[in-house]
């Protein structure tokens, strides 16, 4: 079967995201270094240098926690994959009445920073103001995705 | 602020004789502590066992956090600036040292951000609190606090740096 071509791929609206569907987000040695223990996530796996522009994540619909980690040309020494549930996040969203929002956003030309990913979605709505209630509350329904939990070495 | 609080160790006031120590175990009336000792300044206080943990604590997580390189978090994350980690030492110290004479409150998590700041992290049996430094010195504060099982205790503010100490330190003795 012939591969799609990434160009032809459709931005898909945020109703596509389904409650049983989920968000996978890589978390880098020197992050998850800082915690106490690794039977939790803690609140600043959520954040990138520039929020405000969007929270890379890959969604399930186009990637498995595998892949995620392969678009990091890495293993689970260095990253482990987070996932979240798409409903629980809708329901702390509403529940703490978050302004964040769900954009798939498929990466059709790959950059240094990006590849080709068709699952590539960006969380939206982080201000300075409001990221640690936000980053504590999502933390909790954060959890490592199967097989994924980092490998911690010697 | 009639509340029994617990000595929980043993602790020698600085310059005076074994006679001024405070005994363990003791239980206290908070009600009862006069206002002048309980505003005194808290170098009086403070155990000098737990400020070396603290510094060591903080050493450790300093070295580590500006050691960290370009694109650290695999996104694109910047390295940290020293003075971001000064203010949040700061600021530890400070509460800790309300805290420690009476109730023995635990260091907290010292952790980076991609975004440059840091978070000050407690995750206890009885709270939660996550106060996050901007790495811009003119960045308001934003934290994050609650009490466990007590919704109706929660804190979430933006404010200036120089009142963040006063604010955490009148919730915490308001939910402990």
């Amino acid at each position: 079967m012939a591969e799609e071509d990434p160009l032809t791929w459709e931005t898909e609206p945020s109703e596509n995201f389904l409650d049983e569907h989920f968000l996978y987000r890589g978390i880098n040695k020197n992050i998850w270094k800082t915690w106490e223990n690794l039977e939790k996530i803690y609140p600043n796996f959520f954040m990138k240098r520039r929020a405000v522009d969007g929270l890379s994540c890959d969604w399930s619909k186009y990637a498995t926690p595998q892949a995620t980690l392969n678009h990091l040309n890495s293993d689970l020494t260095e990253y482990g994959i987070a996932e979240l549930n798409v409903g629980e996040f809708r329901n702390e969203i509403n529940e703490g009445n978050f302004p964040l929002t769900i954009h798939h956003d498929p990466t059709r030309i790959a950059t240094i920073l990006l590849p080709i990913n068709r699952a590539h979605t960006l969380i939206k709505g982080f201000k300075q103001k409001n990221t640690a209630t936000i980053r504590c509350k999502i933390s909790k329904i954060a959890k490592w995705a199967v097989n994924m939990r980092p490998i911690i070495e010697g | 602020m009639s509340k029994d609080l617990l000595i929980k160790r043993f602790y020698p006031k600085e310059n005076l004789s074994t006679q001024d120590w405070i005994k363990p175990t003791e239980s206290i009336d908070w009600a009862s502590v006069p206002p002048s000792l309980r505003e005194l300044s808290s170098k009086y206080f403070h155990s000098k066992l737990e400020r070396k943990e603290l510094i060591k604590t903080f050493e450790e997580k300093r070295n580590y956090i500006l050691n960290l390189p370009d694109n650290w978090d695999g996104y694109g994350a910047q390295p940290f600036n020293e003075g971001t980690l000064n203010r949040a030492y700061s600021l530890i110290e400070n509460i800790l040292s309300h805290f420690w004479f009476i109730i023995g409150i635990s260091i907290p998590l010292i952790q980076p951000v991609a975004d440059s700041s840091i978070d000050i992290n407690w995750e206890t049996d009885k709270f939660e609190l996550l106060i996050n430094i901007s790495s811009e010195s003119n960045k308001q504060v934003n934290l994050y606090g609650e009490k466990l099982n007590s919704p109706e205790e929660e804190i979430e503010m933006s404010i200036p740096y120089d009142l963040v100490e006063t604010v955490i330190i009148q919730w915490l003795k308001k939910i402990l």
